[in-house]
């Protein structure tokens, strides 16, 4: 199958915005086979508890409830969890289920 | 139009199955795949996730109406969740049918089941002859 041969289609960035707020930019395609990928380099992050998190992800071309439930267990740890730039799609999704609460669509 | 393709049971090939239904539904209207997509890399993930078995993804183009059907022969049957805000998972149904139009769970025998779903897609004046040809 060709479409297993092309590059693992996920690249991320780990920044900070002024005041420290981490910020995790994300571009690709985040599904089951991906975003476990986060895991390592957000460890550090969400064990310090930050006050806030942005994950931006207006590069993002994909993202299913993959991506969803990891955003959710991450936002355990951090006080307040910024969604920036979410597709009119992900943004309904989240709206529908009732979680702009955990999740902040910017 | 009909097109069906059999998947193996690792998380890559969810993104083979995105893939492949981007290839036979490009002639769709702009805005009408990527809800379609989305609920193709649900039940894909599902069949990995509960299934473990190799499935098979069947994509049915009509006028103004689009037909997925995900088939395994894996034992779990999926279950629609209501999970709570803070629960991470349990949602890949919830988003079929939050979607879809229609959806349903079949099944053959005591051989699996097909998870099925339609969806409008409302095909633009003049396209319907070219890509409605069953």
């Amino acid at each position: 199958m060709d479409e297993l041969n092309e590059e693992q289609p996920l690249d991320f960035k780990l920044g900070s915005e002024a005041g420290g707020v981490p910020v995790l930019s994300l571009s690709g395609e985040l599904d089951i086979a991906t975003v476990d990928r986060l895991d390592e380099p957000m460890a550090p992050v969400l064990a310090s508890r930050p006050q806030r998190l942005i994950v931006e992800v207006s590069d993002l071309d994909f993202a299913d409830s993959s991506a969803i439930a990891k955003l959710l267990v991450w936002s355990q740890s951090v006080g307040e969890m910024e969604l920036r730039g979410a597709s009119p799609l992900l943004r309904r999704v989240v709206a529908t289920m009732g979680l702009e609460g955990r999740l902040h669509l910017t | 139009m009909r097109a069906s393709r059999t998947f193996a049971p690792n998380p890559e090939c969810v993104r083979a199955a995105r893939r492949f239904a981007a290839k036979v539904l490009e002639d769709l209207p702009p805005g009408a795949f990527e809800p379609i997509e989305l609920m193709v890399s649900e039940l894909a993930t599902n069949c990995i996730k509960h299934g473990g078995t190799a499935f098979e993804l069947t994509i049915t183009q009509r006028p103004g109406e689009v037909r997925i059907e995900v088939c395994d022969t894996g034992a779990g049957m999926p279950t629609v969740r209501s999970p709570r805000p803070e629960d991470p998972s349990g949602r890949g149904l919830q988003i079929v049918g939050m979607l879809s139009d229609d959806w349903g769970i079949e099944t053959a025998d005591s051989t699996g089941k097909t998870v099925w779903l339609t969806v409008s897609t409302r095909p633009q004046a003049g396209e319907t002859a070219s890509t409605s040809a069953r």
